[in-house]
């Protein structure tokens, strides 16, 4: 597997090149600092639908969403749904007003409309945090994407995109990326939907991949098999190295394992004790180390090179020789079956463990049909709470979505508010016709390739099915897999480029704009604007690269989420209630944000904290009451409404912090074009003499 | 400054519901208008989102029943949920647009009378 994937090399090299290109071609153009935030706000309605899309649909879209679906099934298509349904509510209630104001950035907006300097440098505050927290993902999925396909360090791809893209916004601001981002959108759609259609051609339809997998009685319990004998690296590092068997499983160490056995669910304490013996019915060798694990003390079983193991189907977990019943998703009694869990650590000398599964094994760590395809699956149900967590995603995403600084300050590039409604209408058209696609992959990778979930996490998990799949059809015709799977790899990266291309101008807006403009340097010539563009461009950069590089052992979807709570919880109470509500005084809407913002975002650090066990009183706290860490890890359903409560009681305590011209500034906003009330809040500066 | 029209008679104006662009009256007028609408539109969504979760927990055979292989639920979150939100905004925004036109053609400047 070490050979250079030339084909993929190929397509993602022409993407690169045709993106500095187009950067380079578009530069010519840029004349003056309302260019370089706004695009001059003269981008017309379907190259903006396409350069907000190609903006939003991020590595986190088109690779981790297939991803997800293939590995929890039917709860993950909330997220594609959602992101699409806050767009939606981005255009019922945000975008048309926001665009009328007329200002450069959030943190602009944020001040114009309370007449509060102070709440520009709050407001910034949070479009940093946001902004950098969804960079790191992005530079992550960058760096792991090379390195499967040239097998360069991790930094490479850090560097690479982080490079392309900061030329690109420091020479042609937002007006540069604009074409870019469109471009790349319908690299994207080209990517992720033709390479499906060949795959239906070839394997059969959506819907019959669907129709495999049953959910009643006997055929819902069907668990993915291999479908020919694989070799599976598993690297010592958690939760990679964790596999959970769910049903009996024979396997091959082929260089031999230092194996820690253990059930793989939480067994009640009083319980009938479950002995280790019993979950693996191969036998355990005698030879036992007993090694210090992230604080405990714990036995490993040493295998030898070679050594084979099965282990048991799950068993039923008893008390007093009763069975132990627990609720299922549905809140009915079932018993409380118990799979096995090994996890492996490398021998002295190995880097890795190796196993080798036949043909026809069933794959570890996979979830059974029924449990799959029906709602409330391994994701949702987790801590056994699943309507709850559904309810609080909704609102994390669909509110979160309408309150990314990045996606918001795209409004401002049209021309006016009746335009910034047509564009973000077809936003949802362009948006929706993507989201149909990576559920199909997940559903296809399941049935297809089903050996992804042998490993959770790293390179060749579930969330490289987009890269993996189309593979398969090297054995149709020789090098169209090959061909494909350059294709979506290409796609991939334009995901990476393109999101970070529209956080690095929002950064820089902040850097620049808010902070150099607004605070250092007042009286800034249009020249000296432009330079410092440039150069917050390049800072910008050159941080989010330096980030990028030390976040290659974080979860991407624990960092997204980040951002979309504290979005959540600051953003969108604070837009929603500036838009809509005349009494709303700057210091509450201030203490609002970041009340909620904060709230959010202590909630989420708590959990990672009981997580990796820098607390252990709150883990164990957590443990027994999964409704409070069902809340604190999903903390939209309170914390957007604590952000409300907060501005609405400070509001009607503080009404002396109401701006005294708050009619016209609510004219402004609401007000139709036709009245010629347009009042840009930044104005447009002449270009400087060149 | 907000340029006053110059013609000393608007065609557009509408005499019976014209009123003075800076009043209280056509601020509440221009904000209740756009909100009724926005709020009546984010309705269907609000119920499809807060129903749906309920309809999976408290009817899963019917929500699971297989329609051309997939579940019904699968169907409708995973494909037929998009083109809801084509129709919604589709007829949001042509409402909105028609009712700013409209409210438009109430507005009186300082200085023009109603007929």
């Amino acid at each position: 597997m070490n050979e250079i994937a030339w084909i993929p090399l190929i397509f993602v090299t022409f993407l690169v090149i045709a993106t500095i290109g187009l950067g380079v071609w578009v530069q010519r153009s840029v004349r003056s600092t309302s260019d370089m935030y706004v695009a001059g706000r003269s981008v017309s309605v379907s190259m903006n639908s396409a350069a907000i899309s190609g903006e939003y649909l991020s590595a986190a879209s088109f690779m981790g969403v297939a991803g997800m679906v293939m590995k929890f099934g039917y709860d993950v298509l909330w997220y594609p749904t959602l992101y699409a349904a806050g767009y939606l509510f981005l255009l019922l209630f945000i975008a048309s007003p926001l665009r009328r104001f007329g200002a450069y950035t959030i943190p602009d907006f944020a001040e114009g409309r309370f007449s509060s300097p102070v709440f520009r440098k709050i407001a910034v505050i949070f479009v940093l945090a946001i902004g950098l927290f969804y960079t790191m993902p992005q530079m992550k999925g960058a760096g792991v994407a090379l390195v499967n396909i040239l097998h360069t360090p991790y930094w490479v791809g850090v560097v690479l995109v982080g490079a392309v893209i900061t030329f690109n916004v420091a020479l042609g601001g937002m007006k540069g990326i604009t074409f870019v981002q469109a471009f790349q959108y319908w690299v994207k759609m080209f990517a992720i939907s033709v390479p499906v259609f060949i795959l239906f051609a070839f394997v059969g339809g959506y819907h019959t991949h669907m129709g495999t997998f049953g959910n009643e009685g006997e055929a819902g319990k069907a668990l993915p098999r291999f479908h020919d004998d694989y070799q599976i690296t598993y690297k010592p590092v958690a939760p990679a190295n964790s596999i959970t068997f769910p049903g009996s499983v024979t396997g091959t160490f082929a260089n031999g394992a230092e194996v820690a056995v253990a059930p793989a669910k939480k067994v009640p304490a009083d319980a009938d004790p479950l002995p280790v013996e019993a979950l693996v019915t191969s036998g355990l060798p005698a030879q036992t180390v007993v090694r210090e694990i992230s604080g405990k003390e714990v036995t490993l079983y040493i295998f030898k090179a070679g050594a084979s193991f099965t282990t048991t189907d799950p068993i039923a977990a008893s008390r007093g020789g009763q069975p132990l019943l627990v609720a299922d998703a549905h809140g009915n009694p079932v018993p409380l079956m118990v799979p096995a869990k090994l996890t492996v650590y490398p021998p002295g000398g190995q880097d890795a463990v190796v196993i080798k599964y036949a043909r026809g094994e069933i794959v570890p760590n996979a979830p059974a049909d029924k449990t799959w395809l029906e709602p409330f699956g391994p994701l949702t149900n987790k801590y056994g709470h699943p309507v709850l967590y559904t309810y609080s995603l909704i609102i994390a995403i669909v509110c979160g979505t309408a309150g990314l600084p990045h996606v918001l300050v795209r409004f401002y590039t049209n021309p006016d508010g009746r335009t910034a409604k047509r564009t973000a209408f077809w936003v949802l058209v362009l948006l929706g016709c993507f989201y149909i696609f990576p559920p199909v992959f997940g559903a296809l990778g399941r049935s297809m390739a089903p050996q992804l979930y042998a490993v959770v996490g790293g390179s060749y998990s579930t969330d490289s099915v987009v890269l993996i799949l189309p593979k398969i059809l090297n054995q149709n015709v020789a090098y169209l897999g090959d061909i494909l799977s350059g294709i979506t790899s290409a796609g991939a990266f334009a995901g990476f480029m393109t999101t970070f291309s529209g956080l690095l101008v929002s950064l820089t807006g902040a850097l620049a704009h808010d902070i150099y403009g607004n605070m250092v340097n007042k009286r800034a010539t249009p020249i000296q604007k432009l330079t410092a563009f440039r150069i917050a461009a390049v800072i910008a950069g050159t941080l989010a690269m330096l980030l990028g590089t030390f976040v290659e052992n974080f979860d991407i979807n624990m960092m997204v989420g980040w951002a979309f709570a504290i979005a959540a919880a600051s953003y969108f109470p604070m837009l929603i209630v500036s838009v809509w509500w005349r009494k709303a005084s700057a210091t509450g809407a201030a203490v609002g944000m970041l009340g909620g913002g904060m709230a959010a975002l202590t909630a989420i650090v708590s959990t990672m904290l009981a997580d990796k066990q820098v607390l252990p009183a709150l883990a164990s706290w957590y443990a027994q009451n999964p409704v409070w860490r069902t809340l604190a890890e999903q903390p939209a359903i309170w914390a957007v409404p604590l952000a409300l409560f907060l501005i609405y009681f400070v509001s009607l305590a503080t009404p002396t912090a109401v701006p005294a011209d708050i009619r016209h500034k609510m004219l402004v906003l609401h007000a139709p074009e036709e009245l010629n009330l347009k009042d840009e809040y930044i104005k447009d500066e002449p270009a400087p003499a060149r | 400054m907000n340029p006053v029209p110059t013609e000393a008679v608007r065609t557009d104006l509408n005499p019976e519901r014209s009123m003075d662009v800076h009043s209280e009256q056509y601020l509440n007028v221009v904000m209740v208008t756009q909100l009724r609408l926005s709020l009546k539109l984010s309705a269907i969504f609000v119920a499809i989102l807060l129903g749906l979760p309920l309809a999976n927990f408290y009817f899963p055979e019917i929500m699971n029943t297989r329609i051309l292989g997939f579940t019904a639920t699968w169907l409708f979150l995973g494909v037929l949920f998009y083109p809801l939100t084509w129709l919604i905004a589709k007829i949001y925004i042509s409402k909105s647009l028609a009712m700013e036109h409209e409210i438009a053609s109430w507005a009186m400047w300082p200085g023009e009378e109603a007929k």
